[in-house]
């Protein structure tokens, strides 16, 4: 997982958490970057919990005026016109290749029902609904985004979680104008010559960012793929076992375990032991399991009848497709799954290690650092990290 | 600090020089920038000229975790961030002199005179502020 810093903001408490909530709206309102956004909060989150940590007010971090901090935060922040401009192709590319998918696939239909005297460039489709949607919502979020930034230190109420109504509200009325426009004005155009240009656009895409990439780190990868030495995060193996016991484990047990002790003192019930609740847990780990494994069944039994009866009601050629397609989604959604089922067992080894060892995580992770104890190969396969810092992990050399 | 355009250049010589002492976080510049009367400092300035230095080459900038969990940027000085660290002070040096001719003429402040410690830099680490107190004709 990636390191945000909505993970830590609820370190945060008072004034220095209500300052942090205002410039984070503020930020949304301004539309930067994602990577950049979460840069800029990360670093002001450090420096809000360090100075929460040492007693510093916030006005000596910030300013007295948060508007004014803000604007130069967020806008002084080298953040320029070139900046936003080549963020647009970045900002579209989802939406181009979901398009690129439903017109090809719009075509391949279009062309498998073909009858005699059939040309390619007969299929059409009616792009006002692309024209004017973009039209609407380019308008409705500028006005969205123009209107807010002044209510976000004017209106005290005005929070995050309004700013995403308001926007929930500004894209149903994006699709509605869309849709009210497509039966309005069509304009039809070959599908062959929309499926080019969004061809052309995802070439030229991918293309300027593997030269790109390949001019500044000598590689056509993606840049995420990468890791910049000087970015990369510095993690020993004993600060992520740290992190884990400190923050993820009792943590997010705790948090649980309270709120569930909440709903039953609510409802009139006995309050349950921690051991009770961890028994608990691990019931219902095997009911998500069985569930997960019955719903899987269940997908490909629904993926192999309705295969069956459009083979029957239509052709053997739609029946297949129509598998094809349902299997590729199910399997999609199980790798997902999947990765949500497991993403558990290297803790559970590693805990299962501590537990034969007779000692807690720390003086494992300790033990290991001094050179006492050894590694076991189960272990060594599956660090008990997140994806994204294995690559840091070093069970020879344990930093301290 | 109410002269926001003689600041900003200052500060940035600055940062430079408190992130010339040793690797540093903006929380340290900033309590450090504090501490010699820059109170009115925060990190809405500190962050641009932080990231200006960072992409003219003169700070490194590696990010590690903190002891209080977020993600943490520890930024060093580069062998072109002494140049313009040297060059700052330089420059600085030769427009205060000028300045307290200018502005102060009746203590005899002369354009040639050590105009503040940072002439010591360069002079072999002698505080020449001292010489030029005595200096200055009574």
């Amino acid at each position: 997982m990636k390191d945000s810093y909505y993970m830590y903001k609820d370190k945060l408490q008072g004034e220095y958490l209500q300052t942090l909530d205002k410039v984070e709206l503020y930020g949304r309102v301004c539309g930067i970057e994602n990577k950049l956004y979460n840069e800029l909060m990360m670093n002001l989150t450090d420096l809000l919990i360090t100075a929460q940590d040492s007693n510093k007010p916030v006005d000596k971090i910030i300013g007295r005026d948060v508007e004014a901090f803000c604007k130069s935060y967020f806008e002084d922040a080298e953040y320029t016109v070139r900046d936003r401009i080549s963020e647009v192709p970045k900002r579209y590319i989802v939406w181009v290749w979901i398009t690129f998918v439903m017109e090809f696939l719009d075509m391949l239909f279009s062309c498998m029902d073909a009858e005699e005297g059939f040309s390619i460039w007969t299929v059409t489709t009616n792009i006002s609904g692309y024209l004017f949607g973009f039209l609407v919502a380019f308008i409705i979020f500028g006005i969205l985004t123009m209107a807010a930034k002044p209510f976000v230190f004017r209106v005290k109420r005005f929070s995050s979680r309004l700013y995403d109504w308001l926007v929930f509200t500004a894209c149903v009325i994006s699709v509605g104008m869309s849709i009210f426009f497509v039966d309005k004005w069509a304009i039809q155009v070959p599908t062959l010559a929309v499926l080019i240009l969004y061809a052309g656009y995802l070439l030229m895409y991918y293309g300027i960012r593997a030269c790109h990439n390949y001019s500044l780190y000598g590689t056509w990868k993606k840049t995420e793929h990468i890791g910049k030495p000087d970015e990369l995060y510095e993690f020993s193996f004993r600060d992520m076992v740290r992190i884990s016991v400190d923050q993820e484990l009792p943590g997010e047990f705790k948090k649980r375990f309270d709120k569930e002790n909440q709903r039953r003192t609510k409802r009139n019930k006995p309050v349950m032991t921690p051991e009770e609740f961890t028994k608990e847990l691990h019931r219902e780990s095997v009911r998500a399991k069985r569930f997960y494994h019955g719903f899987a069944v269940g997908m490909v039994l629904f993926c192999i009848g309705s295969s069956i009866v459009s083979m029957i009601t239509e052709s053997v050629m739609d029946g297949l497709i129509l598998f094809g397609i349902l299997m590729a989604v199910e399997l999609s959604l199980g790798f997902v799954f999947q990765r949500g089922v497991t993403s558990d067992n290297p803790r559970e080894r590693l805990l299962r290690r501590c537990s034969e060892l007779g000692m807690n995580v720390i003086e494992y992770a300790d033990a290991l650092a001094a050179g006492t104890l050894t590694v076991s190969e189960e272990e060594q396969e599956t660090p008990p990290v997140s994806n994204s810092l294995q690559s840091d992990v070093d069970y020879g050399n344990l930093k301290e | 600090m109410e002269d926001t355009q003689l600041m900003k250049g200052i500060l940035e010589g600055c940062v430079l020089s408190v992130i010339a002492r040793g690797e540093t976080y903006g929380y340290e510049i900033l309590s450090e920038l504090e501490r010699y009367g820059f109170d009115e400092i925060g990190e809405g300035t500190l962050y641009p000229i932080l990231t200006r230095l960072d992409k003219g080459d003169c700070i490194l900038c590696r990010r590690a975790k903190s002891p209080l969990g977020p993600v943490r940027k520890y930024y060093s000085i580069t062998d072109r961030g002494r140049e313009r660290l040297d060059s700052f002070i330089r420059n600085y040096q030769k427009v205060v002199r000028s300045a307290n001719a200018v502005l102060f003429p009746q203590e005899g402040v002369q354009p040639d005179m050590p105009a503040c410690p940072a002439d010591a830099y360069h002079k072999g680490g002698t505080d020449l502020r001292m010489k030029r107190e005595s200096e200055v004709p009574e």
